[in-house]
């Protein structure tokens, strides 16, 4: 009986969890389906069906509505050109803020503070009227602009360098060194841990992005991934070509779901980094 | 659109593909308000007075009387009825359409009806309707007809109930969500759904298709512009009608796209999008679009000149459209506001389908809030 | 700054010999100057695109448009927004939507975590799910669950039906349509708050939790009075990050629903996209965005306090 009942008590939360990961991945699979299979198909047929009517149109067909190779591009460009100029920034300011002592820091921190209280999705408009007066509308700049200084990567990096031994940074001084130099030698060598982890933080929140993108890009030149499928799923009046939705859905969340299953780990981690505040 | 590029040197027209009407609309109006607007634009005819308000576009008139010009009365009256105002063109027809009922030819026949006599009344469309119905049990599997719950659906409605709900003539200030005629309109659409033969609920406009394709609508109200996909998807026999005739007979309102030439832009560029527009809607190029799309080529020679002569006669479904429009009327509303009076007037239509208010309450809110959007551009009511 | 890109080959080369090349004006040896000169670009965006932007927002929603012109029309806008019915509703969609995010986000979010912090072998696996609905765009994940939603062919309308259960109109019925909004959004975040708390729980002791098991307490008993305030700090944190979270992801908004039935869905970004983008009514969408502000800054100011007093107490 209590034997009975011990056993129960283990078994139960992995079941749950069992369950739950169950849940959780049902829509997957069936977007996998119905990616892979004719959604007439689909909606009568038996699984024995459905193996046997697999196919790859819904793909062909998902890259030949939509520009698709060309919006891959325009992801790529301005989700990396993007990263590699918050790197600038956020290792510098990082830096200042966590090694060196000058009048207005304070004020500064909280000028940081700010960003990070109030996101950049909540003023669209007042962000929109910016671009346009600067003329940066439909512009991988203009994109990008909003995220360049980066709060969250500059208290990130902040706390990691402090957390650098000064003896380290000393011997580089009395060698010569300027600061940029004991930032690239002797700082960023032994960061990058959490540089790693900004960067996939931001390369998952921009590639997923939506409505930023969406408002401020107008041609085919600029329009990242994201907005291209969301139009996809507005242009098919009909609303039932599930199949070529599920196909183009799919092409979207591929890198970032291969992403995911190359560095689990790393993933993990640097989501949670995000929780640094 | 590489065929114009390539015959025409000293031109070349990039293509700006936006989404639907109303994302182009907004992207227009951005445009027009930043002051770097596209050369010509693709919008619904109903925009004119906010294009007109903010300076946007220019008249037509001197283009069309030009040497280089254009036989504006080959153009069906009713998709010339949104695009005059002050007594002056602003823009030319491309991409029009009027909705038309479709029904599944196989369902009509399983139950006994005639499967090429279409319901030509309110009356008939119930009586129909609700043979049509198919149940497994307390489960419907096929519903009698969906309409979707949409202005410009509902507009229809209203028309075949004698009164249409937007300006008739040119006048941008006035709406008439909530006439005798209108409330009856809508009373209707509810009583579809308390007889049982719509689906409870609001109905998405892309709800209607995809359940007709499946075979879980056997009547669907939509846009001439879905017939090619509805022909091509569709494991049965599709049949086009008239929308079924009200107290007042049969209506329509219009809608669809058309070329607007945008002003702030230069004579030059706007010489060369006037060229393009002539080069777009010759009657061989505006039939050919016409039948990928399944749009009503807006113009009388495209329907006399190959590729579309023949296709009419292959597919007697594409001119069903064109045979309703002598009902048909300019399209809701055409006033200042139009995108957003478009949007709380299909709230109030989904108001009633999903039995949250009665057609007088959901009218008479959607008329106030109407006129509110007017006052603010500047009607006097 | 570019040299900074040449200075990689002379690392190696020992200490005292850096690179030439990472080259500061001399006169830039002070630490304030030097500090300013690395704050500078991050100073420059934030403000232009964060301060700038809160200032001009609010002097918009002082404003209408009439026409290409802005008008000065006091507190107008806030009093259209304060009186509209519409309005009305979508604040209260609002304050409901994050409110319920709230709260399934903490409690949520702890129980997975529990789950998930089970010391099974292959927990990367079962692990995945949660994972993979972090990482995806919420433009495909509001994709996917159209279909899910589909009222006559959709997944759970068919399950429902095979059941012999009554079938919904998931985004079409106003008092279902904010919550199938919901659905979407914890189905898409849930792993993302279960990680905060999971990571809080592998930094908790071992013989803390074994030595609970070994008392014969309960699953419940040792979540509430054990667990629940060892982890209280994340509590805070996720409670935090899951209010931004729900106030900023409209995605799914414009994918499944637009607002609607009825406006029955809409909330608060949206109303502002729908206001400023769509109708330019520019001096609406601005007067909404200034509401968000004042509470988001609220939140902030009483984050301030708790970490001051925790400070003080700790």
């Amino acid at each position: 009986m209590t034997a009975n009942r011990s056993k129960w008590r283990e078994t139960l939360p992995i079941l749950s969890l069992a369950l739950f990961g169950v849940v959780w991945m049902a829509p997957l699979i069936w977007t996998l389906l119905a990616a892979f299979v004719p959604t007439t198909e689909l909606l009568n047929g038996s699984p024995l069906v459905w193996l046997q009517s697999l196919h790859l149109g819904a793909f062909a067909e998902a890259w030949e509505v939509a520009p698709f190779p060309r919006f891959y591009l325009n992801t790529i460009i301005w989700v990396f050109g993007l990263l590699g100029l918050q790197l600038v920034t956020v290792s510098l300011a990082g830096f200042a803020l966590a090694r060196l002592d000058f009048r207005g820091k304070d004020q500064i921190f909280f000028l940081f503070l700010t960003q990070l209280m109030v996101p950049a999705t909540v003023l669209i408009l007042p962000n929109y009227q910016t671009l346009v007066a600067l003329g940066w509308l439909d512009s991988y700049q203009g994109m990008m602009a909003p995220y360049i200084a980066s709060a969250f990567g500059t208290f990130l990096m902040r706390q990691a360098f402090k957390q650098v031994p000064k003896e380290l940074e000393e011997a580089a001084r009395s060698d010569g060194a300027n600061w940029l130099q004991v930032l690239w030698h002797v700082f960023l060598p032994v960061t990058r841990a959490p540089l790693i982890a900004f960067s996939i933080v931001s390369i998952t929140y921009h590639w997923n992005e939506f409505l930023w993108p969406l408002l401020i890009t107008s041609s085919v030149e600029t329009r990242p991934l994201t907005v291209g499928l969301a139009l996809l799923v507005q242009s098919s009046e009909i609303g039932a070509q599930w199949d070529l939705l599920s196909a183009g859905t799919l092409i979207v969340a591929a890198p970032v779901l291969l992403l995911l299953a190359l560095v689990q780990k790393q993933f993990t981690n640097s989501f949670l980094s995000s929780g640094i505040k | 659109m590489a065929e114009f590029n390539a015959t025409h040197d000293h031109i070349q027209v990039e293509p700006i593909f936006t989404g639907g009407y109303a994302e182009n609309m907004a992207r227009a109006t951005a445009a027009i308000l930043s002051g770097q607007p596209p050369d010509v634009a693709i919008l619904l005819g109903i925009d004119i007075y906010t294009l007109i308000q903010t300076e946007g576009i220019i008249p037509l008139d001197d283009y069309i009387a030009s040497e280089e010009g254009l036989d504006i009365d080959d153009f069906f009256d009713a998709f010339m009825a949104n695009n005059i105002a002050d007594e002056q063109v602003w823009s030319i027809p491309w991409q029009r359409s009027t909705p038309i009922l479709y029904y599944n030819k196989d369902a009509f026949a399983e139950v006994g009806l005639d499967p090429d006599t279409p319901p030509a009344t309110w009356e008939e469309l119930v009586e129909f309707g609700k043979q049509l119905v198919a149940s497994d049990g307390d489960n419907v599997t096929r519903w009698g007809v969906e309409v979707p719950s949409s202005f410009w659906i509902f507009a229809n409605f209203a028309i075949q109930a004698g009164q249409h709900i937007g300006s008739l003539g040119d006048e941008p200030c006035a709406v008439y969500l909530d006439t005798p005629e209108a409330i009856e309109a809508l009373a209707f659409l509810r009583r579809l759904q308390e007889e049982g033969i719509m689906p409870d609920g609001a109905v998405a406009w892309g709800t209607a298709p995809a359940d007709f394709i499946a075979g879980a609508s056997a009547m669907i109200y939509h846009s001439t512009g879905s017939l090619s996909t509805l022909l091509a998807n569709s494991p049965f026999e599709v049949g086009t009608g008239f929308m079924p005739g009200g107290s007042a007979g049969y209506g329509a309102n219009v809608g669809g796209g058309n070329f607007y030439i945008m002003a702030d832009i230069g004579q030059e560029r706007q010489d060369a999008a006037w060229e393009f527009i002539r080069w777009m809607v010759r009657p061989e190029q505006i039939g050919q679009w016409g039948i990928d799309s399944g749009y009503v080529a807006p113009r009388a020679a495209a329907w006399e000149v190959d590729p579309l002569k023949s296709y009419a006669e292959e597919v007697p479904q594409a001119s069903t459209a064109r045979e309703q429009l002598p009902y048909a009327v300019k399209e809701f509303p055409a006033t200042f506001g139009g995108q957003e009076i478009q949007v709380i007037t299909t709230q109030a239509i989904e108001a009633v389908n999903t039995g949250e208010l009665t057609p007088e309450e959901a009218l008479a809110i959607a008329q106030e809030r109407a006129n509110d959007v007017l006052t603010q551009n500047g009607c006097e009511l | 700054m570019q040299s900074q890109l040449n200075a990689q080959h002379t690392q190696g080369e020992g200490r005292g010999r850096f690179a030439r090349s990472l080259w500061l004006p001399s006169g830039l040896n002070s630490a304030s100057a030097v500090a300013y000169l690395f704050l500078a670009p991050s100073l420059v965006f934030l403000a232009v695109f964060t301060i700038w932007p809160i200032i001009s927002v609010v002097i918009s929603s002082f404003h209408a448009r009439r026409g290409r012109n802005q008008i000065f029309v006091g507190l107008d806008n806030f009093e259209r927004i304060a009186s509209d019915p519409f309005s009305q509703q979508v604040i209260l969609n609002t304050v409901g939507y994050v409110a319920l995010g709230l709260v399934v986000s903490v409690f949520g979010g702890l129980l997975l975590a529990v789950l998930m912090n089970q010391g099974l072998r292959n927990i990367g696996f079962f692990r995945f799910p949660f994972l993979a609905t972090i990482a995806l765009p919420m433009v495909s994940v509001a994709s996917i669950w159209l279909f899910l939603y589909s009222p006559r062919v959709g997944l759970f309308n068919e399950l429902l039906g095979g059941l012999g259960l009554p079938r919904s109109n998931w985004l079409s019925d106003p008092d279902l349509a904010l919550a199938s909004l919901f659905a979407v959004y914890l189905w898409k975040q849930l792993g993302y708050f279960a990680l905060f708390y999971l990571a809080a729980l592998q930094a908790l002791a071992d013989d803390v939790l074994e030595a609970a098991t070994l008392d014969g307490v309960t699953f419940w008993q040792k979540l509430r009075h054990i667990i629940w305030p060892l982890v209280s700090p994340t509590t805070y944190f996720v409670s935090t990050i899951g209010v931004l979270n729900s106030l900023q992801q409209i995605d799914h908004v414009f994918v499944l629903t637009q607002g609607g039935p009825n406006n029955a869905s809409s909330m608060a970004l949206f109303y502002v996209y729908e206001q400023g983008f769509k109708w330019f009514k520019t001096g609406i969408a601005s007067a909404m965005t200034v509401i968000l502000l004042a509470v988001l800054l609220t939140m902030a100011m009483l984050q301030f306090v708790y970490l001051e007093r925790r400070v003080h107490y700790d």
